[in-house]
């Protein structure tokens, strides 16, 4: 006949410590558990809080704050808006960009220093 | 139903901001962790560590947890065991494994048949098993978890559980039968 799980344990060699065990858990200090009250108590209120900002938990929210929030967008889009009107007014063709470099650097190299002619002076030694 | 707010419940207004409810969950869940803690590691500044990681996450996970699909104690009693095992296996890597703490320098016959001291043998007893045969005889006769609830919280099956269950048993057993006369059981 089976025996009952009473029966079983007042039986078992081990039940007595078993006991002894149950009846005796270690128990934390009291104030690591208000440390770990006031932990528990500071993530609520971190989930509050994100549950307030509902967009920072979004793609389009995270990709915001990864830009640098309103301002850094609005300087985005402010310099789109310009590179489309340049695009759309076409201002005319400019002369050769390296000729006008050219030319500005004979020119410099002609120019005075500080009033006196810097060919003269490399001249002169 | 006694009327106290379920776990799930404490879970729930915990994820939705609610800060008494954060410190009643803690206050139920902590020491309760700790004591399975300290079980496995024989160690109470180890079993703090592994008790504040445990809530930690727990607190983490409370806005995704879905009520009803896990239990919280199951959960616990594993992230807690993993912890544990963590780290006596670092320790042991280390070289650093901590000696059992074991209230057990109390003199023989009268005092030594006290609850006190047995319990102190049977830590000082499964101190000495592999770390899965520790951890399923624990959950299974210290914290009254029947064998299927045992085999979910290691991950394993439940013959698996009963044949870690039954070794730690027999080890136990044979690590105990030389105390019986000091602790007073004598042949009863």
């Amino acid at each position: 006949m089976a025996k009952t799980e009473r029966g079983q344990k007042r039986d078992d060699p081990l039940e007595r410590y078993f006991e002894a065990g149950r009846n005796a858990p270690e128990r934390p200090d009291p104030a690591f558990l208000a440390r770990l009250a006031e932990q528990a108590a500071g993530m609520a209120a971190d989930h509050r809080n994100r549950e307030a900002r509902p967009l920072r938990g979004t793609a389009l929210g995270q990709i915001r704050e990864a830009l640098g929030g309103w301002p850094a967008l609005s300087g985005l889009a402010a310099a789109g808006l310009a590179g489309l009107w340049i695009g759309i007014a076409g201002p005319g063709p400019i002369a050769d960009p390296l000729a006008v470099l050219w030319t500005g650097a004979e020119n410099a190299a002609g120019s005075t220093l500080f009033g006196t002619d810097f060919a003269t002076v490399l001249e002169e030694g | 139903m006694n009327g106290e707010e379920s776990d799930d419940a404490l879970l729930a207004r915990l994820a939705a901001g609610d800060a008494a409810a954060a410190r009643v969950l803690s206050l139920r869940l902590a020491p309760r962790v700790f004591a399975h803690a300290h079980r496995l590691l024989s160690d109470r500044a180890e079993a703090e560590d592994v008790t504040q990681e445990a809530l930690l996450r727990l607190w983490r996970q409370a806005p995704a947890w879905r009520a009803g699909e896990a239990k919280v104690r199951t959960w616990l009693y594993r992230v807690t065991a993993n912890l544990c095992i963590d780290r006596l296996r670092k320790l042991r890597d280390t070289g650093l494994e901590a000696a059992p703490e074991i209230a057990d320098d109390r003199p023989g016959a009268a005092e030594a048949m006290d609850a006190r001291a047995r319990a102190s043998a049977l830590q000082a007893a499964l101190a000495t098993l592999p770390d899965r045969q520790r951890q399923a005889v624990v959950l299974r006769h210290l914290e009254g978890c029947d064998t299927r609830e045992v085999a979910r919280i290691m991950d394993i099956g439940p013959r698996a559980a009963e044949s870690l269950i039954a070794r730690g048993r027999r080890a136990l057993e044979a690590r105990l039968a030389g105390r019986r006369e000091e602790l007073g059981y004598g042949e009863d």
